[in-house]
């Protein structure tokens, strides 16, 4: 019958304290299957573990000397690109923020919403893309009763993706992260959770990337959900 | 820019090395420019890695693919860079992180099944020469429910093939420790492999 205390003398035979040959071990062995059967598996794991580690040894070696794998200039970029975003970003977003603090706070309406003075329409809802095409924001833009879905369209080419975040644009938790999509590749995106967990205001943002990962351009945009 | 990987010569465990490594994931995290230019560097052995593996697999994805899928990785990497804690170096982490990636890439394009029974590593792994790719993956993701320090110690027993006096010396602690550590590690493992095979390989059918 396996017992607690046969572990403790698995762990010594495992780990080369004892001799499975001899003594206490090997008396053990002689009468409990369990020990048996789970000594010789542990041992088969260790020798695989081994092996495991032996191929990413390899591998490891053999990558070192790849010089020209494919998407290697593209993932380099995209690390320049993501260390430079989130700080350009910060920046957009306070002087976003600002903007919309000086801004006259009117009743927005959504007739309101394009070509008006205050604050959640001054941020452009679209914008010429580098090396030409446009990304268009078609919704949530100022008030609407649901957030969901995200939509825009943009002439973004094969292999282009998006970055998308949400965050929070009410004075409590400005700045908060709400949610993100990384590497988007359609034009709609409907992020959990809905209305209860989301505040009443909120602020996204856009950016497009091309296939070589940099940034082509982007948009950020208020939304606040209409009161009941 | 000279730390780039290929041009690093020394060992992969070197503590240095290790020490460095993750000075490095702390600058990309606080993202320091002069961090994130060596890590833009660093971050190619994503497709190498990617592109290697798949090259022993087969080839069952295309360059393109690979591409892609290099793009995909980096973000997982990215996300999970605050938990990298240079216990191993950042290659190494990075590799594990490709290789899962990578088998879901693979399983995703349905070709694992085809896979199993025309690569010739399979083949081999009777002879334990050489573990199958869906072992070596079985045993990667065993590592993500171990404690960090067990895993610490398999890696350091297994990868870097130290005595427990030389693991324990290394993580400054004492050997009975290491092995307790290694055994308990050792243990959960081969209870996580043996409920994902009675899973009936539910990842190879998937
Ligand atoms: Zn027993």
């Amino acid at each position: 019958m396996h017992a607690k205390e046969h572990e403790a003398v698995l762990q010594q035979i495992v780990t080369g304290e004892l001799d499975a040959a001899e003594g206490r071990a090997a008396e053990l062995l002689a009468e409990c299957a369990t020990c048996r059967s789970r000594l010789e598996e542990l041992r088969a794991l260790a020798q695989n573990l081994s092996a495991t580690f032996r191929v990413e040894r390899d591998a490891l070696a053999e990558a070192a000397g790849l010089t020209d794998a494919p998407g290697e200039a593209a993932v380099a970029a995209a690390v320049r690109a993501r260390g430079k975003r989130r700080v350009a970003r910060r920046t957009f977003w306070i002087a976003a923020v600002a903007a919309a603090a000086a801004a006259v706070l009117a009743v927005v309406g959504d007739r309101l919403l394009r070509g008006s003075r205050s604050g959640v329409e001054e941020l452009p809802h679209d914008l010429i893309l580098d090396g030409g095409g446009t990304l268009t924001v078609e919704r949530p833009i100022g008030t609407v009763d649901s957030y969901l879905p995200f939509r825009w369209t943009s002439d973004a080419q094969p292999g282009w993706y998006y970055y998308v975040e949400v965050r929070d644009d009410t004075d409590e938790r400005r700045d908060e992260l709400l949610a993100e999509a990384e590497r988007w590749r359609t034009n709609e995106w409907s992020p959990s959770p809905e209305r209860g967990t989301w505040p009443d205001r909120i602020v996204w943002s856009i950016t497009v990337y091309d296939s070589t990962g940099n940034d082509v351009g982007s948009l950020v945009v208020r939304a606040r959900l209409a009161s009941d | 820019m000279q730390n780039s990987s290929h041009t690093d010569e020394r060992h992969l465990s070197d503590p240095e090395r290790l020490r460095e490594d993750l000075e490095l994931a702390r600058g990309v995290l606080g993202k320091q420019e002069a961090a994130i230019e060596r890590f833009a560097e660093r971050s190619k052995c994503i497709p190498r890695i990617l592109a290697t593996q798949n090259a022993r697999l087969g080839r069952p994805l295309n360059e393109h693919d690979i591409a892609d899928l290099a793009q995909d990785t980096l973000i997982v990497v990215w996300c999970k860079l605050d938990e990298f804690e240079g216990r191993a170096a950042l290659e190494s982490w990075v590799y594990r992180i490709c290789y899962l990636e990578l088998m879901n890439a693979i399983r995703k394009k349905k070709r694992l099944p085809h896979l199993v029974e025309e690569l010739p590593e399979l083949a081999s792994a009777a002879h334990r020469e050489r573990p199958a790719p869906h072992e070596c993956e079985d045993i990667y993701r065993g590592f993500e429910i171990l404690e960090a320090q067990e895993v610490n110690v398999i890696r350091l027993k297994h990868f870097d093939e130290l005595t427990f006096d030389e693991v324990a010396a290394r993580l400054e602690i004492s050997a009975n420790t290491a092995k307790t550590r290694y055994y308990r590690g050792l243990s959960k493992l081969h209870d996580f492999l043996r409920n994902r095979n009675e899973d009936g390989r539910e990842s190879l059918a998937r």
